[in-house]
């Protein structure tokens, strides 16, 4: 079945061998010039979608972070371990906090939706807030079945087997296609982006100023040009529809980089 | 708070924290806990600007430094006390090295290189440095001498040849010196005689590298002037002195940066060590004169560090870069002997043991004043140099 598509979402955390100091205000942690990188169990989502690629069972392999501008360094970690194509969907630096699973859960389930995806891989929880709560939830607003805390996962036809680590055990599940599935820790053991697959065969070729409470997406792809860029409405307020996906607005977007 | 997700990960090796790294055997090395600092400085520039800090990188150069960093820390790092034991490189580094595509990095990648800049070999060696010497060492070689003498001197064919298998499977040696031409590397007396249309050399090398692993032998020989080149003769006859030394000049800022990646692994393994011990009820790190000793050796490193970047982007913006170069090799290896000798002083006892890795460290250091010209060579260019400017 190589017509399926997967969309992988990555989340941007403080790397875990740092040593995490609390702000003297108490108002959460020192995030400024802390070393982030890929939540881990996002990356073991990265890598099931790109094996499955590799099987040929997926077609395409979309990864999708949410947050400021340096998520897009996580989205690069991500095309060069083997995605396809990445969206970064940029919340304004002063919205960042209110960021949390139900937001991005909307917001993953609108792009699925857009994207006519058939698979929507994460990892089962990020290292930060241990929330444990963003696959479900997209999972809730797709109305898609889902398969969390996944050890292994199979494409059989129009169906996918997952085999989830539960309290009592091991249990298998069969889920019709399109559905969730959330990366446990065994599921498989991530691949290093290679050098070669590191260097730039595509730029990032946008940057788009946002109004307060609007995030807007843009799309980093292999080539070097932006897909589309709509602004999406926010997720505090009651989840309005967007614009559709038509063709960019041309005269926000500049060069932000070469 | 991240309890469940730290019991998880422990399992799995990807994350040891609480745990007291004075206790710990390094054999299975705990991942240092690092300071939330110490990546601070790392910036990536958007275009090249100007006035920009030294360490300030592009993003594929971050890129390529982490997933190095990580590479080196979670592959190598298990295997070094094992292959310092046996003086055996493991076949797995090797194979990982060339997977990862370390092995030509700079190499155009219509040979099936990564394509990358002189300064991401640069940052290469110097994260695998931070794990093991000597297994920067193999990257350094490779990228820094071997790979750049056949892309400047190679034909079309020889590149098309051998570019692409050095990118991706063989090891390569460089083989210059000899037992009566060391520093005085012009005395060599090994000899290239012209027999139809091959050479046949005789002669015997001292310390080619990788003599056990590698499988393209660049030699430099004597040659009577009257013969024609033939297929892989690299660059024209005569000139193979100044190939050799003019490509040493590149590769100097390579050991550089491998032994400025040794002292700041010995560095980062030693700092959360005296932050843990206590000993006259304070931790060892709360002595002034303590305090001081690594302050000063911390500042010495970061020279060394500017050192060597600065020589590294002097090379690629084509701008005259020798003096530098030998700056660089000359203070980094002298510091990182002097830095790998006060961490063992730091470690106390444990330092000596193998049991901790300090000591191979300071092992390791002590080749670096010495090879790829000695100190004392280095600072003769150095001083022929500024012979010259004044």
């Amino acid at each position: 079945m190589a017509e399926l598509r997967a969309l992988v979402a990555v989340k941007r955390v403080i790397d875990f061998a740092v040593k995490i100091r609390v702000k003297s205000d108490g108002t959460g942690v020192v995030t400024d010039g802390v070393k982030h990188s890929m939540n881990p169990f996002c990356e073991i989502a990265v890598e099931e979608a790109v094996r499955l690629k590799e099987k040929k069972l997926v077609k395409e392999v979309i990864a999708v972070s949410c947050g400021p501008t340096q998520c897009q360094e996580t989205i690069r970690t991500a095309l060069a371990m083997g995605a396809d194509r990445g969206i970064h969907v940029e919340v304004p630096a002063a919205e960042v906090d209110r960021l949390g699973p139900l937001q991005v859960a909307r917001v993953l389930a609108k792009l699925a939706e857009k994207e006519k995806v058939d698979l929507v891989l994460l990892g089962k929880q990020a290292i930060d807030d241990d929330c444990n709560q963003t696959g479900q939830m997209t999972a809730g607003f797709l109305d898609w079945p889902q398969g969390t805390f996944a050890s292994q996962v199979a494409l059989e036809g129009d169906k996918v087997k997952v085999e989830r680590e539960v309290d009592g055990g091991l249990e298998t599940l069969r889920l019709k296609l399109p559905a969730v599935v959330t990366a446990d820790l065994r599921l498989n053991e991530p691949r290093y982006a290679t050098l070669p697959n590191i260097m730039p065969k595509w730029r990032v070729r946008c940057v788009i100023s946002t109004d307060r409470g609007r995030s807007v997406c843009h799309s980093i792809q292999q080539g070097g040009f932006i897909e589309s860029s709509q602004p999406v409405e926010s997720q505090e307020e009651e989840d309005r529809s967007d614009q559709g996906w038509g063709p960019g607005r041309g005269p926000d977007l500049q060069a932000l980089r070469d | 708070m991240e309890g469940a997700t730290v019991r998880l990960l422990r399992g799995r090796a990807l994350l040891r924290r609480n745990f007291p790294i004075c206790l710990s055997s390094w054999k299975n090395p705990p991942h240092v806990l690092k300071s939330s600092q110490s990546e601070a400085g790392l910036k990536t520039t958007n275009k090249a600007q100007p006035y920009a800090p030294l360490q300030t990188f592009t993003d594929e150069e971050m890129m390529i430094k982490s997933t190095v960093k990580k590479f080196a820390q979670e592959q190598i790092a298990p295997l070094v006390s094992k292959m310092d034991e046996n003086s055996k490189m493991e076949k797995s580094v090797i194979r990982g090295l060339f997977q990862q595509g370390l092995m030509g990095v700079e190499i155009d990648t219509k040979y099936g290189g990564t394509g990358a800049s002189f300064f991401s070999s640069i940052l290469v060696i110097e994260e695998l440095a931070k794990v093991d010497a000597s297994v920067a060492l193999v990257c350094d070689i490779q990228n820094t001498i071997i790979n750049r003498l056949i892309g400047k001197y190679g034909t079309e064919e020889q590149k098309a040849i051998y570019l692409p298998k050095l990118a991706t499977e063989q090891m390569g040696s460089f083989c210059l010196s000899e037992a009566g031409a060391g520093s005085d590397s012009f005395a060599l007396k090994t000899k290239a005689d012209k027999k139809g249309n091959y050479y046949v050399i005789n002669g015997s090398k001292m310390w080619i590298s990788n003599a056990k692993d590698a499988g393209l032998f660049v030699v430099m020989a004597n040659v009577d002037l009257t013969l024609v080149p033939e297929a892989n003769i690299l660059g024209q006859i005569g000139h193979g002195y100044k190939y050799a030394i003019g490509g040493l000049n590149e590769s100097r800022i390579g050991i550089a940066a491998q032994m400025l990646g040794l002292a700041q692994g010995c560095f980062d393994h030693t700092i959360p060590y005296i932050k843990e011990r206590e000993q006259f009820g304070k931790r060892i790190f709360d002595f002034q004169g303590l305090q001081h000793q690594v302050a000063h050796m911390a500042t010495q490193l970061e020279a060394a560090r500017l050192l060597t970047y600065n020589a590294a982007r002097l090379l690629e913006a084509g701008r005259p870069f020798i003096k530098e170069s030998s700056m660089a090799k000359y203070y980094a290896s002298e510091i990182a002997g002097l830095i790998t000798g006060k961490c063992i002083d730091w470690m106390g006892g444990v330092g000596y043991t193998k049991n901790y890795p300090m000591e191979k460290y300071f092992r390791d250091a002590k080749i670096g004043t010495i090879y790829e010209g000695t100190s004392n060579m280095q600072l003769n260019t150095i001083a022929k140099r500024i012979d010259s400017e004044y």
